[in-house]
């Protein structure tokens, strides 16, 4: 298994510098006679394609529940994941995808004029309903993001449940950061910093290369680090899949413990019962229940505070606070010109004083942005001190709602289902009989 | 509940499912991964491997083709040879792609026997330790959550420290002030800007005060805040003017040709002859004194301080010293080459126009006095870090232009605001350099800025900074021999490559060059000199004369040149320099020797000399000589 791991890791690398962007030929030195063709935008994507791939997705994700809580098949939701990632990720080249739609929402309800494409907003809203509805099918079958990593997972490890714990916050910081950027329309930090687009579209930049390579690296054992650690859609789905209407079951009828499911989840997405402690020790935690609760206000506060304090460095990601900048800097050092920025700027109309002015009122805005940003993170980490304080009793092992990608892995492990499997290929084969 | 043989019936089996099927699978993943792994090694070499035809080869085609721009047979080379470029890049874009997408499919061939190797050899997951109890999960869960926030707290931390030094709110708010309360001024600079004068107003520029802790008592009045004037008040120095003085580093036009009357030939310090006055220069440094009437101005430096002298030609006596405080930006731990590295702070000559004193200095930063000492700006212009021999490059004034070239982090030639010392343009230079650039008018009238380097020798329009020509694929090394100027050919030379003559008027074209000498060798750190009929030159033991064809006329032998100090021509007679010594001897076809003329023992001349009428000035020694004729 090192020795397949150590390929894959290679072959990843070498995969990197195959996908590299590599340098344009220069146009020629002198009168050829050839007319160089005006550049021009791409024309804009049909709008059927949209509608194909609307319906791709919401029948994706409907086939998905269908494999995952009817027919309980792994080997289909393989399939699936495989034809998502063709399509989704090699096909259409991971745009428009869920995941960077959080931006483009943020955008448009926080900046006034900044509307949104139906496409986007149902690729944002689908998910999300699907996952209230049936839990994180989409997550487990249909995300191209998440299909290139699950077809990368050879020799899963368990990861520490405590670490999950802490780990899992994560994508809340990187949340709350790509929302605070999308709606001070300073970047798309989800989509800048998208570790497998490079991949799909067979070209990138070399960081973005060697990041995505690390974590399909790491994910040879890990399973899916990027959609359990980093991806901020998915932790908006891990609310939603708490919420749930229907959920993954690990055994298709009542759990005999027999513990084989312990380890079958390469995601720790499997709970094991706790109704072993103790009725008379259950009081122990209420102090620590009481403090997490008190934590969560202190927590928003004090990381609102922070987040705030740090409008300086982060508004230097706007474009516009960063032109200021570099004007002003030209201007206190008497030169002109020194970027194509600020050449373009001094070529223009608008006045310094007015640049300067706009920069001042996006510093406010990541001021109460950082306020926002922080206090929802401090909120979001209070929350979980909470949810760790908390017992529930469970007795028999569960699918976590939140976590589960409903992959289907853990049914093969159940004694029950075999059995399961079993009576109803009997109770077919009769049927065909009679 | 079922029963314990409810369980044991309904389990999966333990045993891989297929050892043949496993063993297939991963043989087949592991044949997948080396054939991936043997595209992958030969797409890294296509990445890593350069092309065939060199952009060196294209280089020297475009030299050629610059020297003949009517051959159509080396134009049809040329396009040859791009076109042949163009199909090599391509070539080499398509077997990457094709590599891609083989090691695409070879990866996914391994992915998918790899998933059905570990699929079939799938065996009973067998549970040994119970799950660790909830509460201590908890535990442990809530502690790490905790470190989480301290790792966050301490990336924000980090990131408020980095982002102290963005601009602030204040800074912006009273920028904006400033620029309102400015606002008839910034008018009439829009309208400035439109016409095309695009030099700001004096009002940004943040005048230095002088260092105040010196006990010079010659030291201007430091107290005064100085006032750049309206640009439309001052009157520049004409380029004619320029002729009569001895304003810049080797005179007018950078042609060390002196021709002012009473001229003295011969002096001796130990004699005494026609030494007129010696006076101790306070700091040391390689710059060169120059004139403008009966000023002289010479700089000297240390690392941490740098001073501006000005005395008087007729007496020696020191009029002022020029101090200002150095900007903080300006680096202390630049380069200077340990050879000469307590003169490097002071190597850059500064340049005079009548009114204003300026000066470089070896960290980058340049100053402007007024004649009568006072601050007027003081600029940090551009790094000089990585510049291995220390800034050298000195300064040019036209109209109102201070031309500065620094070398160092970029290869830089700027034009500043003489009033006010803003950037008004920037050249963009091809090669390195640590010799000076020379202002000369050609002969069809048009002025140039004219800086060789490696390995270029190019033209500059001193008005805007635009690059007029670029001579390429002439020099080489570490050129420090400044060109020079005859009127008609600029002459720029470089130790083992070549001397050339270059026509200004047709972009540089190459009328000579000479790049093999019988013993001798080309310079390399002084310049050459010319009187229209012949170059002359001198490295090491040897003095060179070349005619106006490029013909080696004599390569003499001469006892050895211990200087950096260049030659010159004065009233027909070449002065060449070595030690302490001047030796003076005919210009022409045949060189005869016909004086010597000595300093003491410990002057050494490393600096070229400047002249007034009836006055020569040399830095030798820590000190500046005035020779003139004396009773003695």
């Amino acid at each position: 298994m090192r020795v397949a791991v150590f390929l894959l890791v290679l072959l990843a690398l070498l995969a990197g510098v195959a996908f590299a962007e590599g340098p344009r030929v220069e146009p020629p030195e002198f009168e050829s006679g050839y007319t160089l063709p005006n550049p021009s935008d791409p024309a804009a994507k049909a709008e059927w394609w949209h509608a194909v791939d609307v319906a791709l997705l919401a029948g994706g994700i409907l086939l998905a529940t269908v494999l995952v809580l009817k027919r309980r098949s792994r080997l289909g939701v393989l399939l699936l994941t495989v034809g998502a990632l063709i399509y989704f990720g090699f096909i259409r080249q991971g745009c428009v995808c869920p995941i960077g739609a959080v931006q483009n929402v943020a955008q448009s309800v926080f900046q006034s004029g900044v509307g949104i494409a139906a496409v986007v907003a149902l690729f944002f809203a689908i998910p999300l309903v699907t996952t209230l509805l049936f839990g994180r099918t989409f997550c487990g079958s249909i995300c191209p993001l998440g299909a290139i990593q699950d077809v990368t997972l050879l020799k899963p490890i368990q990861v520490p449940r405590w670490l999950e714990h802490s780990l899992g916050l994560v994508p809340w910081v990187y949340l709350s950061l790509a929302v605070l950027f999308a709606a001070t329309g300073s970047l798309y930090l989800i989509c800048q910093f998208d570790p497998f687009v490079a991949f799909f579209r067979f070209a990138g930049p070399m960081p973005i290369i060697v990041f995505g390579v690390c974590l399909l690296a790491l994910g040879t054992f890990i399973g899916r680090p990027y959609c359990r650690f980093l991806c901020p859609y998915g932790a908006i789905l891990r609310v939603c899949g708490r919420l749930s209407w229907k959920r993954v079951t690990i055994t298709p009828e009542e759990c005999v413990n027999c513990r084989l499911c312990e380890d079958a989840c390469p995601f720790g997405a499997i709970n094991p019962p706790n109704d072993q402690v103790r009725r008379d020790r259950r009081t122990e935690g209420k102090g620590a229940l009481i403090g997490a609760i008190i934590a969560v206000p202190v927590l928003a506060a004090a990381l609102g505070w922070g987040g705030s304090m740090l409008r300086k460095p982060l508004s230097q990601l706007h474009p516009r606070v960063r032109l200021a900048q570099m004007i002003y800097l030209e201007e206190q050092a008497g030169v002109e010109g020194k970027s194509e920025e600020t050449q373009f700027f001094r070529a223009g109309k608008t006045p310094v004083t007015e640049l300067y002015a706009q920069a001042n009122d996006l510093r406010s805005t990541f001021y109460w942005g950082g306020w926002l940003a922080g206090g929802f993170v401090g909120m979001v980490i209070g929350l979980k001190l909470v949810e760790l304080s908390v017992r529930r009793t469970r007795t028999e092992y569960e699918a976590d709602r939140g976590k589960c990608l409903a992959c289907a892995r853990c049914y093969r492990y159940c004694p029950i289902e075999h059995r399961w499997r079993k009576q109803k290929k009997t109770k077919e084969t009769s049927t065909h009989d009679e | 509940m079922m029963s314990e043989a409810d369980q044991t019936a309904a389990a999966p089996t333990g045993e891989p499912i297929s050892r043949l099927g496993r063993n297939v699978a991963w043989s087949v993943a592991l044949i997948a991964a080396l054939l991936s792994i043997a595209v992958g090694v030969v797409l890294v070499f296509t990445y890593a491997s350069g092309e065939t035809i060199t952009e060196e080869q294209l280089g020297s085609l475009r030299a050629v083709l610059a020297e003949q721009p009517d051959n159509e047979a080396v134009k049809q080379q040329f396009r040859e040879l791009d076109a042949k470029v163009r199909q090599q890049y391509h070539a080499r874009i398509d077997r990457y792609e094709t590599g891609a997408f083989w090691l695409v499919i070879g990866i996914g061939v391994m992915l998918l026997s790899g998933a059905i190797g570990a699929e079939l050899g799938r065996e009973l997951p067998a549970p040994e330790q119970a799950p660790e109890p909830e509460p201590l999960v908890q535990r442990i869960s809530r502690a790490s959550v905790a470190f989480g926030v301290g790792l966050l707290c301490v990336v924000g931390v980090y990131l408020a420290y980095q982002g102290r030094t963005a601009i602030d709110e204040e800074q912006f708010a009273s920028a904006i002030h400033e620029i309102e309360q400015k606002e008839p001024a910034d008018k009439s600079q829009s309208l400035a800007s439109k016409t095309g004068n695009t030099e700001k107003t004096p009002d940004n520029v943040k005048p230095t005060q002088p260092d105040t802790g010196d006990d010079d008592t010659s030291q201007p009045d430091a107290n005064e805040t100085p006032q750049p004037k309206d640009p439309a008040e001052v009157k520049y120095a004409s380029y004619e003017e320029y002729a009569k003085q001895w304003a810049t580093f080797r005179g007018f036009e950078g042609r060390a040709v002196c021709n002012f009357k009473d001229i003295p030939q011969e002096w001796n310090e130990e004699t005494g002859k026609n030494i007129a006055w010696k006076s101790p220069i306070p700091m040391k440094g390689l710059s060169s004194p120059i004139v403008w009437g009966d000023k002289v101005f010479v700089t000297g430096a240390s690392r941490e301080k740098r001073e501006v002298y000005c005395f008087d030609a007729k007496t020696g006596q020191k009029l002022w010293t020029g101090q200002y405080k150095s900007n903080p930006d300006a680096p202390s731990d630049y380069d200077v080459y340990d050879s000469v590295s307590e003169l490097m702070h002071a190597a850059p000559t500064p340049v005079a126009d009548g009114t204003h004193v300026y000066a470089m200095f070896g960290n980058g930063e340049v100053v402007c006095f007024d004649f009568n000492g006072k601050l007027v700006w003081s600029r940090y212009v551009a790094s000089p870090m990585d510049n291995m021999y220390g800034n050298s490059g000195s300064l040019l004034k036209y109209k109102n232009t201070l031309i500065v070239l620094i070398d160092g982090e970029e290869l830089g030639l700027y034009g500043l605001n003489g009033l006010t010392g803003k950037q008004i343009w920037s050249g963009e230079r091809y090669g390195n350099t640590w010799a000076s650039p020379i202002l000369i008018k050609t002969p069809k009238g048009k002025v140039q800025v004219v800086v060789s380097s490696n390995p270029t020798v190019e033209g500059f329009d001193p008005n805007d900074g635009k690059n007029l020509w670029r001579s390429e694929n002439i020099l080489g090394g570490d050129v420090a021999p400044t060109p020079t100027f005859d009127g008609q050919r600029v002459y720029a030379a470089m130790n083992g490559y070549s001397l050339v003559a270059l026509d200004p008027d047709r972009e540089g074209k190459m009328l000579w060059e000479v790049w093999e000498l019988e013993y001798a060798s080309l310079p390399d750190a002084t310049s050459p000199v010319s009187d229209g009929k012949h170059v002359w030159f001198y490295h090491a033991a040897d003095l060179v004369c070349i005619n106006d064809k490029g013909e080696t006329i004599y390569e003499q032998e001469m006892d050895g040149y211990t200087s950096y100090a260049s030659p010159t021509i004065v009233n027909g007679k070449l002065w060449t320099f070595s030690d302490n010594k001047t030796i003076v001897g005919t210009t022409g076809a045949e060189w005869k020797q016909t004086r010597v003329n000595e300093l003491a023992k410990n002057a050494r001349l490393d600096a070229s000399p400047a002249f007034a009428p009836g006055r020569v000035f040399l830095r030798a020694g820590g000190h500046l000589y005035c020779i003139a004729k004396t009773e003695k």
